[in-house]
Parts: C-alpha cells; structure tokens; sequence
C-alpha cells in the first residue's frame, strides 16, 4: 500500500506539476495540435518498463533481510541472537542463530527465486518487440521504450503492450475481438470498438497523418471504467468531440483474437497500466488462529520476562551473602568486580532471557507456515471437489486461512448463479396478459417434436399481433449480446440461415436466455454489422435495424435501453428491465394484467423483467442525442450525468409485457407447495394463492420448477446441522428468493417467516416493527432455553428472517440524534435467534455492509462469503474468509476470493471436512508446539534453583539447537498434515461433528491453560525424578559418578521420548508415515547422541558430552529412571483424556467410540457369517 | 469432435491424481483410546511398575552405606582452613567408627561436598580441554580467572575446577584389636570413567613428566604441582591423575559425592570390609567452613541398581499402585456407564416393542 502511494508520489514529482490534474492530454503520434487549438504542453509520463520485481541484484540482501526482519518474531529472534553475541550468555549464539540463519535464508532463497522468475518475466515483457508507426512506417522497438503518444500496430494473438485507444481494426466495421484470460481470467472473446472517425484508417500512412488528442482520466486500476473523449482535428473543420468509454480501451495484458491486425494511441504505459495497478496485493486476512497463537505468544513472552525477572532478583538476594557471591573456588575476574551493580543485574537479566528464550521457539512460524501451505495442497487435490462438467478443481488463492474454514458461524450466499445454476432457461412470457410458452428446451437445444408455441390463455386478436410481434423484436434488440461462430473473422461468410448455430456471449445469462427464447418463438437475432442490428423474423426475412444508442445496464437503475430506427425509419426506444423499475415508469399499457403475472412467476421462482417501448420522432431524437452525448464527454462524474441523462430519457414507456425465465429446477419445490406453509403476511398469500390457482399451470409444465444448483438443498440443510447460519443475500425480489430459498431448505416448512421489508416499514414505524420482532423472537428463545438445548431438532421451531435493502439502509443510517447503534444492536439480536436470513434487492455495496455489521458485531463471529458474480466482490473480500464460485459469470470472484470452487456443493466438503480437518491439526499444532517448549524450558528454569542463578545450561548446545530443529519437528509437522480424528466419510455425514470446534474449542483458555500446565507438570516430573535420583543414588553399578551433562541428557533423553510419545498417543490415524516420523525421530536422537558423544569433535573447544549418553545408557538404573519417568508423565494426561471421555463424551468422541464398536461389530459379524470356520470364541 | 476431445484432454489433465496420499486416504491403523484398551493398558503398567519397585526396594535392602560427617568431628581442623594464611600448616584428623555387619562385595568409598556449587556458570567453564588433551599447554582461554600466575606464566591444569581439586588425602585403617591397625587395602583405579584417562585427559608428551610441564605454574591453590600429585605411582601423575580426572567433571548439584577409592579385596578383605573396628584417617586440606559447607565420607556396596536408595524402588511402587487405582476407578465407571446404557436400550427395546 505504501509503496503504490510512494510510486505514485514519485511519479506525479517526475511528470511535473500540470500531471496533478485529474485528466491528462495525449497528441495522438506527438503531433502538436494546430495552433490556436489548445496550448501544446509536453507531458511526461514514464516509460513502458513493467517492474513488478520488487528487488535488483544489488538492494536484494539489505532491502529482503529488512523485510523479513520487520516480523515481529524474526525481530525478537534477531535481538536475542545480538544479545547473545555481546553480552557473555551461557548459551551460544549459535543456538538461536542457526535456526535464524537457517529461517532467514530459506525464506530468502525463496523469495529471491520469485523474484527471479518476476525479473526474467519483466525482461521477457519488455523486451519482445513492438511494431510502432514512425513518419508514415513501421518500426520495430522494443516494448520498454515505447512511449505515451506513439502509434501502435498489433496483430492477431499478440497481446497488447500497453493501454492503448482502439484506433481502427483491419475488420470493415472497426472493431476487434480480444480476450482478458491473463487479466480477469474470462476466455470469452469480447468485442471492442475502434473511435467512428479513426476507424477508415487502414494503412500506416493514414495513421501517421491522423491528427488528434485525447483527454482521458489519470491512471486507475478499474479494469472495466475509463472515460476519455478524443478530438480529431481536420484541416478544414472544427475539431470533432467523440467520447471514449472502456469499449474502446484496449488493455495491456489482453490479447488480439479474429483480428488481423489493430492500430491503436498508447494512453497509458508501463507502471501506469491498469494491468501494473491491479498487482496491489489484497489486504491480508488473518485467521482466528493466528490470532490466539499471537495472544498466545503474547502470555508466554510474559513469562518469559517473569522468569528472568524472578531468576535475577533471586539471584541478588542469594548472592547477598558473600561466600556465595564469591566462593574461595569460584573467584571473579577483575573486570567484573568493577562493573556498576545495576549493569550487572541487567546484563543477569539478559542472560536469563537468553537462557528462556527457547520458550518461543522459531521453528514454530515454520511449521506453521509449512503446514499451512503444504495443507492447503489437500484442497486441490481433491477430486470429490473437482467438476467435470467445467474441468475446474477447487483453487487456493491464500493458505493462510486453511483453519478458518473450520470456524465459520455465518455463510453468507450470493443466490443467483452460487445457490441456483447460472443456467437460464427461457420459460414464457407475456405479452399483453397472452402467456406464450415455448416448448421444453434442453440447455438451449430445441427438442425434435417441439417447434410452436403453446398458448395457453385464448390466442390473440389480430390487433393484438402487431404487439406481439413489437415484443419479439423489442427482445431482440434490446441487449449487449455478441455473436460469436467460431470460423467468423470477418463478417458474413454464411448464410443467414445457418444463424441458430452461432453462439450467444453475454455477460448476462439473462440475456442469452430471452434470445435464445425468443429464437424459438421465431425472431431470431443475427448479428451487428456496421452498427445494424439484423434479425430474421417468422418470415425468414432480415430485417435491418439501425442501433443508434444503447442505455446499458446498472445495478442502481435496473433495467436497459436501446434507441434504434427501423428500415422504415421510425425511431423506437426499447427499455427491459426489473418490474420495479419498469412499473413506476410505464403511461400506457396493460399493467394490472402483467403485474398479477409477473408476482406469480416471481412467487415460482422464475426471474422476470418488463419490456416496455416508446416511439421517438427526429426532434425528440436529437434531444436524446445531445443530452447523451453531452454527459458521455464529460470526463469528470460522468457516470452521475450519464444517470441523469437515462432517468431523463427513460419515462413514459409503454409496458408490452414481461418475460420468466428460470433458473434451474428442483423436485421438492411442488412437493412443498403442496403442504401448508406456516408463513405469515405477504408471502404466504402469494403462495397459497399460488397453490391454490396451481391446476391450470400444470397441465403445461413438469412438476419441477426451480432448478438449484446440484446438492444446494443438501449443502445448506448440512451448514445448518453444523450450527453454521447461512445467510441469502440477492438482489431478486422477495418472491422469487423467497421461493428459492424454501427450495434450497433454508427455510424450512415450520420456519417461522419474520418480515422486515420496505412495506411493513411503510405501515408501522422501523421502531415498532423491529421491537416486535424482537419480542417474537426472544420469547422464543426464552422458553428455548428452558427445554432442551438439542440443537435443531426436527420439531423445533425456528425463525427465519426475511428484510430488504431498503430497511436494512434504514436500519444502517444513523439517526438524526446521532444514537446509531441502536436499532443495528436490535437488528443484530433478531438475527441472532435466526437460524435463516434472507436479504434480497440488495445493491452490491449492502451486500459487503451487512457482512461487515455482522463481522463486527460483539461476538466477532467468523464469516463466510461466497459468490460467483462481480457483485459479490465486495462482499468476499469483506468477509473473514471469501469464497468465489467458478461460474459462469466470469472469474472476477474467483479471482478476488481466497478460495474458490467449481460448484456451491463443494462448499461442505470445503468447511464440514477440510475445515475441521486443518483447524484440528493447527491447534493441536500450535497447542503441543507450546507444551514441548514448556517442557524443555522448565526443567532449564528449576535448575537455575541448583546452581545459585548462575545461568548454567542444563542440556548441551547441541541439544538446544537441535531440539526444535529435528528431535521433535518432523512428528508435529506430519500430524499437522495427516491426522484426521475421525475419518472423512463421518465428518461429511455428520455435520454436527462441526460444532464441537465452533468458537475457536481447542484454543480457548482453558485448554491452553491445561496444555500449559501438563507441560509444567511433566517437567517437574523430569527435573525431580531425575533430581532425587542423583541426589541419592549411584546411579552406576560400578560405582563411578556421573555429572552434570550426564543429569542434563537424562532430562533431555526421557523429554524427547514423553513429547514425541504424547503426540504419538494423539495421533488417531496411523499412517506409515507417522510411524516412521515418530519412531524415525526417536531413532535419530538416539543414533545422534551416540555420535555426538562418541567422536572427539576437533571443531568444538569442549568435550563436554563425549562419552556422556554412553555411559548413560550403559548404567541399568538410568534406563530404570528413563522407564519410570516417561510412564509417570504420560499418564495423567491418558487418564485425563479417558476419564473426559466417558464422562463427558463430546459429539466427536461419541462418534469416534461408535466407529470402533461398529467396527468391532463388524468384524464379528465377519467372523460369523463364516460358519465354516471353526472359530472358537 | 476434435474440440470434444481437447477439452476432456484438458480436464483429464487438470483432474487431480487419484494417490491415497493425495486424497488423504491413505491405509492407516486408527488409534483410538478405548475403555477396554486403555485398563488394561494401566493394568499391566501398574503391574511392571509394582514389580520392578518390589525389586528394587529387595535389592537396595541388601546394600550397606555408611556415611560420617567429619567436618564437625574435626572442628579444629576446620578452623584452622578458615584461614587462607595457614595453607601450609598440616591439620590431621582421625575419626573411629565400629561397622556392625560386614559389607559384602566390592566396598567403595566416596568423598561427599554438601554447599560446594560445582555448577556455577563461569566455574564449569573455568577449564581448558586443549591442555588437559596435552595438546597445548599454553592455551588458558577459558580459565579465568586463574589462567596465569602472578609472574605471567601460564597454569597447567587452569581454571577454577582444576584450582580447587578435592585434596583431603583419606585413609581407611582396620583396628583388628587395639594394638594392632592396619590400612585398608585401597585401588586407586578405576574410579573414572575409561574414556576419561584414555582419551579426554592426555598428559603432553616429552620424555618426563616435571619437563613436560615446564614453563607453566601450579595452580594457586596448590601445595604440589601437577607431575606430583600421586609420589607412589608415577603412571598417577599429571593430567592422567585419577582423582584429578574425577573431580574434573563436574557435579550436576551443590550437593554431591565423587568416588575415592575401591576396595581391593585382598587379606582379610576378600569377602569385603569384616565387621569391626575402624578409623579414618583424615589429613584435612579443603575448605568448606567458609561456604558453610560440609564434609563427610562414605562407604558403600552396590548392586546391579546402583546405590542404596529406596528413591527409584518407591517411586516405582508408588506409580504401580497409582496406575492401578486410576484403573479400578476407571473400571468403576465403565461399569456404572455400561449398566446405565443398556439399560437405556432395553427400555428403548421394550418401548419400541410394545410400540
């Protein structure tokens, strides 16, 4: 983030003062503009040199060793290794600065690597050559020293070396085709369009004698926003004035395809490209996990201090006297007799944090880091997660938040496209009150024996038609569909008849699907050429429609125009779009019959729009045309204009009718209509009425009406067991959701509906509707509590909450007073008592606003979001963990998510298995990395108590070092990706297994505080068994004795094997690598400790432990010690877990018990179905 | 057809590996803590804990140790060390004691420091082990504060532990009668560990020992210097002194014994030290007044478990019978809940029975 705002800073100070404004003027090939025009300002804008390197050769050991160190742990790593090499510690240096060293420059080996492969890519990028046009010829230079200004020429699948103004295009009618696959990941080919006056420039020549400049933005990283307009100067006449928006930007990054070749005007380069501006990394996210490892930490740094603290204070105290301070045998040295007392008792208090500092031990961020990202490979790798439909598996955008996804308490689904199948399916619509149904289609495939059209109410009069007919083509034109056959280059190589096998894209399924409808009621559109728009109507005949404007579609208006004038030379504006939109604006027209229709097929779960018309005449024409064009050239709030200019043209519509189209079905969906719903007010009158009215309808269709997306139902009903809320958020309207949502079973037959929408509003007060609610609710739950607390059982009645966008803003906007959190806190209490929230008509920016009202609210519940569409971004980076779906609707979520899948069913396995899978590993990680240290800083601690607070180590250095290193990482490593307490299959079917974790279980307090204190425990057990066996024992047969690095391995000896035995009693799933990490490790300390003290090593100036675990080992009461010791540490803690769980089985450990006894079952079922053996039991 | 084909290519490619490791299905034993597991788990480690400390306390019943304090025994002595000044005034102590069982097998006898920290931080590093190896006499790094004399030659051995060597000379004499004493027969061998005096402490090599160590001191502390330590057995002397070698390494508490000697079982020892009259004889040198420490020897047998402490016999009974206590306390419950639970299923039985 700094650094953009630095690059930025830096180059604004470069490019001068007058680069401050907010537009900046490009002279299209550095061609002054005539005088008298404008003034000529030079500008200076940085070269084409990409850099997303982040170091050079020579910046790369200072500049990365600053990075890493700005982790706090490294840091405190880093301090304690200096602390170590000044002061005189009785610790080497190199026992934290190895494993520092080794931290440190593996990391920096990697991320040099990367940052290699970003150079040589850099390189590569700037470097490959370009083709600029130079007086009238073209050049070839390479990429880097291309300049704002200059005039490119690209061919067909080269990709664009910078943003570039779409001049003109070797296609007749100047546009191109190009795909963004490296830039937003859509494959599909999108259509742009060279600048109307520009576009007859063909040759070199032509271009070079092209005389213009274009005022565009500043550089910004919104991939699909640009405004510009462009004046092209011709000798005689005034300046020509023509907008430019993002259909005629071409952007670095993407790729020229079905074009011969393009010329274009580079507008911005290098660093300024909206490709350089989207390398911003995201906010990083961080886990609950990490979080308690971080307060963890926090409580063990506390010790840490209090340790060195309470060691040197007594310390003083016992130094006081002083034939302790300074025994005959021990004397001090004349430099520290001299030194200031204080200086002492600091540098003590140093050494003694030094001597603990094992406590927190690196190699836990490594593990942690290893596990993560190594674990999150399980994720894709996955096949149950892989969809072959699409030929996509699941992708792991970030590791960091594996466990999170055990932890989820809210999910909240986009509904379009993630809930539902992005599938769309034309399904009838009505014109006039005269429903039209064509027949079954199979994903746009026309069956064989249906070709009509079913009419279900009497057929039309023959005034009637012409209305009809004026549908069909409003249908057929009012879109932003492109045509795509695959051997098309350049226009009409086939004949109109062969038109139904071209394909539709659209970035709308919507779209697709009414023309595809329409196609089969007999219109169908063929294609624009040259801005005419050609369609073949019932009569085979091409109809040729000029399309003058197109009023395109937003998310806030709802709904979208075009302005086209037939062959006859009538002008018609046609508007489709959101009833809700389209009503309030309709003068004329059948609007009660169309309503009634609309509401039932919204009720059905069928996505509808109204087509509405106007017929415009010249003078009113060329009003439109000045008030659009004057808000299209307008560089500064031109979106604000633009909607101004559209409200202003978009009124007094006359309404033709309305379409269905559905989005994917599902059996249950009569199943439940059948039955009588408990819902109250507005939806249960529509859906009664429904059922009621159900006999006519059903003649014509299958019983199955909404098409879900495989398994939602499934999936949703299991995140409910889990004790997961799900949330539905959409911008549909109340029925349609309301219906999916009882598909998908987020609602339930015996859910009881709560309603906070705009009308309720309208009739009570936001106040009492919401104090009602709340009352409903809470006395509810109230007796809730007095019966059982089983969750949700079958017969449970639970609350199901329904509000819309409008009073959701009413409920976000701060009251006059100021008093703001008032009916948030109300709000919050109702949904908290709802297992199910449904929030439709909401607007994308509400969608990211309610995720973060509940993220925020006082118990911080961990959050999901999941979306597949770009109006779910928000909303996914919003929450704790986002999740994009794969659709069809382009990677955008995908791309901004941190994880994404091909399908919402994935979505169970995703939290209910790998979920609860990584966050058992990481805790039990995080938890037992925290035990071991305790149990070998412990006894460290103790033997301060022995040796009079002289800081006198108890294990070797070798010992130290290794201990984190390689005597006991390895096992906790392996755990961390292997272990599964309970085997997948159960997890996936029993989704209540979930709750046992929910709230962060294995890192509460409690559970911390136990670990803790086990660990405190057994190393009592070490240090004072081993203690009381020195202290009054020859521990030799042989009489000799053996001293205090033999005392300090014993310790060590019986600590590696309790810590790696109790990890090996954790562990439920025995795999042979887990055998052989475990015993393999064990292995190697005892094969490590032979050589280490078996060899005379000529590099160390000590022998300290030569011979020392030897003869340990060769004595019969050591190994009697070793026995006992480990048998007493390990034991309480199995007791412990036995006791626990037959007295308290949790859920899981429930399960796990049933498993073994079914298995047991199983096995004696085996045995007796074999009667022939004789078996004896 | 040819487009059908490219993209299942391209989902057979993308399709992830169907391994058990990658799929997280690996074969694998599940572990889990069973109630039936687990007793007899406890069961059988209450009943080996219970054994061995059975056996240890058998086997630490047979061992006699004798231990006898002598720094108040020789309080004039002891006061007579208070004072640095009188180092060279020779102060000889004899303490009599009466053994009233014979101890069998090999006697060993033990020097024991209570309050000297042989532990101290700087004091474990007080050594140099390039001269003790004979490699290099010279090197004295480590050793201060006593690296060098007063004149700037360097000590050999250096450092604070080598300074302050144990150098109380004990002698064990048997009082067959009142007339006649005769010294116990004593090895000085043996009492340190093999690789000690054959690999870790070399004496440098030159053609005797006195001109092997010239150019160095004695350490302060010191009435003799190093090539004289042991006037009987020249074999005995420099850095390869026994008694130097073990008191070289360092004791893990401020309480400890070192071994001394062993008792050859010749004469009337074969069977090992005859019940009877004795006395040591103490030539008292070390110090421990001024630390309030205290001194005392101590003669002991040993078997197969090493010394006479109940400790590891206890500690293992005590564990045995812990463990099986948990045991049949967890059996309890395990019967309790088991009862209860079918229970619960016959009713539930009956109930959907009747139904």
């Amino acid at each position: 983030m700094d650094c953009s705002l630095v690059r930025t800073l830096v180059h604004r100070y470069c490019a001068g003062e007058e680069n401050c404004v907010d537009s900046r003027t490009i002279y299209v090939g550095h061609r002054e503009p005539p005088p008298g025009a404008e003034a000529y300002i030079p500008q200076r804008h940085p070269d084409n040199r990409i850099v997303s390197s982040k170091y050079t050769f020579w910046n790369f050991i200072p500049k990365n060793l600053f990075e890493q160190f700005r982790r706090i742990a490294n840091f405190y790593f880093l301090i304690i290794f200096l602390v170590q090499l000044i002061i005189d510690t009785p610790t080497s240096p190199v026992t934290s600065g190895l494993p520092l060293f080794f931290v440190i420059t593996v990391t920096a080996i990697k991320q040099g690597y990367e940052d290699w492969l970003r150079h040589k890519a850099d390189n590569a990028m700037n470097q490959c050559p370009v083709h600029f046009i130079q007086h009238g010829k073209l050049v070839r230079k390479q990429s880097r020293k291309l300049r704002v200004g200059d005039i490119v020429m690209v061919k067909e699948d080269e990709t664009f070396p910078c943003d570039l103004i779409f001049l003109s295009s070797s296609r007749g009618d100047g546009t191109c085709h190009v795909t963004t696959a490296s830039l937003d990941g859509e494959s599909s080919h999108k259509t742009h369009y060279a600048v109307q006056d520009t576009k007859g420039f063909h040759t070199e020549e032509d271009i070079d004698g092209l005389h213009a400049t274009i005022e565009c933005e500043q550089p910004q990283p919104d991939l699909y926003k640009f405004v510009g307009r462009i004046n092209v100067y011709s000798d005689r006449n005034d300046p020509v004035v023509r907008p430019l928006g993002s259909e005629n930007l071409l952007l670095r990054g993407a790729t020229l395809k079905n074009t011969e070749k393009i010329f274009g005007v580079a507008i911005y380069t290098g660093m300024e490209t909206k490709m350089a501006l989207n390398y911003q990394s995201k906010s990083q996210k961080r886990s609950a996990v990490e979080k308690s490892m971080n307060v963890f930490l926090i409580v063990y740094l506390c010790i840490l201090v209090s340790k060195a603290l309470i060691n040197t204070v007594l310390k003083y105290v016992w130094q006081s006297e002083p034939f302790r301070d300074e025994p005959w045998y021990n004397h001090k040295t004349e430099s520290e007799r001299q030194r200031n007392l204080f200086l002492r008792a600091f540098t003590d208090f140093l050494a003694f944090m030094v001597l603990f500092n094992y406590i927190i031990p690196v190699s836990m961020y490594v593990t942690v880091e290893m596990q993560k990202f190594l674990g999150s490979y399980f994720i894709t790798w996955d096949e149950d997660m892989f969809d072959e439909d699409t030929g996509e598996g699941p992708l792991v955008n970030t590791s960091d938040l594996n466990e999170e996804l055990g932890q989820v308490e809210y999910v909240f689904t986009d509904k379009t496209g993630t809930l539902t199948e992005n599938n769309m399916e034309f399904k009838e619509c009505c014109i006039e009150g005269h429903v039209y149904v064509p027949h079954a289609v199979c994903n746009g495939q026309v069956l064989p024996d249906a070709s009509g059209i079913d009419m279900i109410d009497s057929s039309p009069g023959a005034g009637a038609r012409e209305r009809e007919e004026l549908f069909f083509r409003a249908l057929c034109l009012c879109h932003t569909i492109q045509v795509k056959d695959d051997d098309d280059v350049d226009g009409p190589r086939k004949s109109p008849d062969s038109g139904k096998s071209c394909v539709y894209i659209s970035s709308s399924p919507d779209e697709v699907a009414l023309v595809e409808g329409i196609q089969r009621l007999g219109f169908t559109y063929l294609r624009l050429k040259e801005n005419y728009m050609e369609i073949l109507n019932r009569e085979n005949g091409v109809e040729r429609f000029e399309l003058l404007e197109i009023l395109s579609f937003d998310s806030v208006r709802r709904r979208m125009s075009v302005i086209v004038r037939s062959a006859t030379g009538e002008i018609y504006l046609f508007c489709k779009g959101a009833d809700s939109s389209i009503f309030p604006r309709v003068i004329e027209g059948k609007v009660d019959q169309i309503r009634s229709r609309v509401e039932r097929n919204a009720v059905e779960g069928l996505r509808t729009l109204c087509v509405a018309y106007k017929r415009l005449i010249p003078e009113e024409y060329e009003g439109v045309c000045t008030l659009l064009q004057a808000a299209k050239v307008a560089l500064q709030d031109r979106e604000k204009k633009l909607a101004e200019a559209y409200e202003q043209i978009e009124k007094d519509l006359i309404l033709l009718g309305a379409t269905a189209v559905e989005d994917r079905n599902l059996k249950q969906w009569s199943r439940i209509l059948q039955k009588p719903l408990p819902i109250t007010g507005e939806i249960a009158n529509h859906v009664l009425s429904r059922t009621r009215k159900e006999g006519l309808l059903s003649r014509h269709r299958s019983v199955t009406r909404l098409r879900l997306q495989e398994k939602a139902a499934d999936t949703i009903e299991a995140l409910q067991k889990a004790g997961i809320k799900v949330w539905v958020l959409t911008g549909d309207k109340m029925e349609t959701a309301a219906a999916t949502c009882y598909a998908c079973k987020l609602f339930r037959r015996n859910t009881q509906l709560l309603e906070l929408t705009t009308k309720k509003i309208e009739e009570q007060s936001l106040h009492d509707v919401l104090f009602e609610l709340s009352k409903t609710v809470l006395r509810h739950s109230g007796s809730l509590t007095r019966d059982n607390f089983s969750g949700l059982s079958a017969d449970m009645q639970d609350h199901g909450l329904i509000i819309d966008g409008a009073a959701l803003s009413l409920i976000m906007k701060p009251r006059e007073d100021g008093s703001c959190g008032n009916y948030r806190e109300l709000f919050l209490e109702i949904c908290r008592n709802c297992s199910a929230v449904l929030c439709c008509r909401m607007a994308p920016l509400q969608k990211a606003q309610i995720v973060k009202l509940i993220k925020l609210s006082k118990e911080h519940p961990i959050t999901l979001a999941i979306g597949d569409g770009a109006n779910d971004v928000s909303m996914i980076l919003e929450a704790h963990v986002g999740i994009g779906v794969i659709g069809k609707e382009g990677r955008q979520a995908a791309r901004n998510s941190d994880y994404a899948i091909p399908k919402f069913k994935h979505l169970k396995k995703m939290l209910l298995v790998h979920g609860h899978l990584y966050y058992i590993r990481i805790s039990e990680l995080v938890q037992y990395f925290f035990y071991k240290n305790v149990c070998f800083i412990f006894p460290q601690f103790l033997y301060q108590f022995f040796c009079g607070f002289s800081q006198q180590t108890l294990y070797d250095t070798a010992y130290l070092t290794l201990y984190n290193i390689s005597f006991t990482s390895l096992p906790i490593l392996l755990y961390s990706l292997m272990e599964q307490h309970v085997s997948i299959d159960t997890l996936r079917r029993d989704p209540s297994l979930y709750r046992d974790i929910a709230k962060n279980a294995l890192l509460r307090w409690r559970v911390f505080i136990y670990w803790t204190f086990l660990g405190v425990f057994d190393a009592l057990v070490f240090f004072f068994g081993a203690y009381f066996m020195f202290e009054n024992t020859t521990v030799t047969s042989n009489g000799q004795i053996f001293g205090n690095w033999t005392f300090g391995t014993l310790v060590f000896t019986v600590m590696v094997f309790t810590v790696t035995l109790k990890l090996a009693l954790d562990t439920h799933y025995w795999t042979w690598i887990n055998h052989f990490v475990i015993w393999g490790s064990l292995l190697f300390y005892v094969v490590f400790s032979l050589l280490w003290g078996g060899i005379i090593w000529p590099f160390l100036s000590y022998q300290r432990m030569y011979f020392v675990f030897i003869q340990m080992l060769s004595s019969g009461p050591a190994w009697l010690v070793i026995i006992l010791l480990i048998t007493v540490s390990l034991l309480p803690d199995v007791l412990k877990k036995v006791l626990c769980r037959q007295l308290w089985p949790s859920a899981t450990e429930k399960v796990q018990t049933e498993n073994q006894c079914l298995s047991v079952e199983q096995s004696t079922v085996f045995m007796l179905s074999q009667t022939s053996s004789s078996l004896s039991f | 057809m040819t487009k059908m084909k490219k993209t299942s290519q391209i989902c057979q490619s993308k399709l992830p590996d169907n391994t058990a490791l990658k799929q997280q299905q690996l074969p694998a034993y599940r572990l889990q803590l069973s109630a039936t597991g687990v007793l007899s788990g406890f069961f059988a480690t209450g009943a080996f804990c219970l054994g061995v400390g059975i056996i240890l306390i058998l086997s630490a019943k047979s061992i006699k140790e004798i231990e006898i304090k002598y720094t108040k025994i020789c309080a004039n002595c002891a006061e007579l060390r208070e004072d640095a000044i009188n180092f060279d005034k020779e102060c000889t102590c004899s303490i009599p004691f009466y053994l009233s069982e014979t101890m069998q097998g090999n006697v060993y006898l033990y020097y024991k420091l209570y309050g000297f920290y042989q532990n101290l931080y700087r004091y474990i590093l007080s050594r140099s082990n390039s001269q003790l190896v004979g490699t290099d006499l010279k090197d004295v790094g480590n050793c201060a504060p006593f690296s060098k004399s007063h004149n700037g030659t360097p000590i050999a051995p250096c450092g604070a532990i080598a300074n302050s060597i144990f150098n109380d000379t004990i002698i064990l004499s048997y009082n067959l009668n009142s007339s006649i004493h005769m010294e116990v027969p004593m090895l000085r061998s043996g009492i340190t560990w093999w690789t000690d005096k054959y690999v870790k402490f070399r004496n440098p090599s030159a053609i005797n020992l006195s001109s092997a160590f010239t150019g160095t001191a004695k350490p302060p502390y010191w009435s003799k210097p190093v090539y004289e330590l042991d006037l009987e057995d020249t074999e005995n002397n420099g850095f390869l002194n026994d008694d130097f070698i073990v008191w070289m390494r360092t004791a893990a508490f401020p309480t400890f014994k070192k071994l001394y000697r062993r008792l050859n079982r010749v004469q009337y020892f074969i069977e090992g030290l005859p019940a009877g009259n004795y006395s040591f004889n103490i030539t008292y040198n070390f110090p421990v007044t001024r630390f309030k420490g205290e001194k005392s020897v101590v003669l002991s047998t040993l078997t197969w478990s090493g010394g006479s402490s109940l400790f590891l016999g206890l500690a293992y009974t005590v564990t045995g019978a812990v463990t099986w206590l948990a045991a049949f306390s967890m059996m309890a419950i395990h019967l309790m809940l088991k009862e209860k639970r079918t229970l619960f299923i016959e009713r539930f039985e009956t109930e959907r029975d009747r139904a």
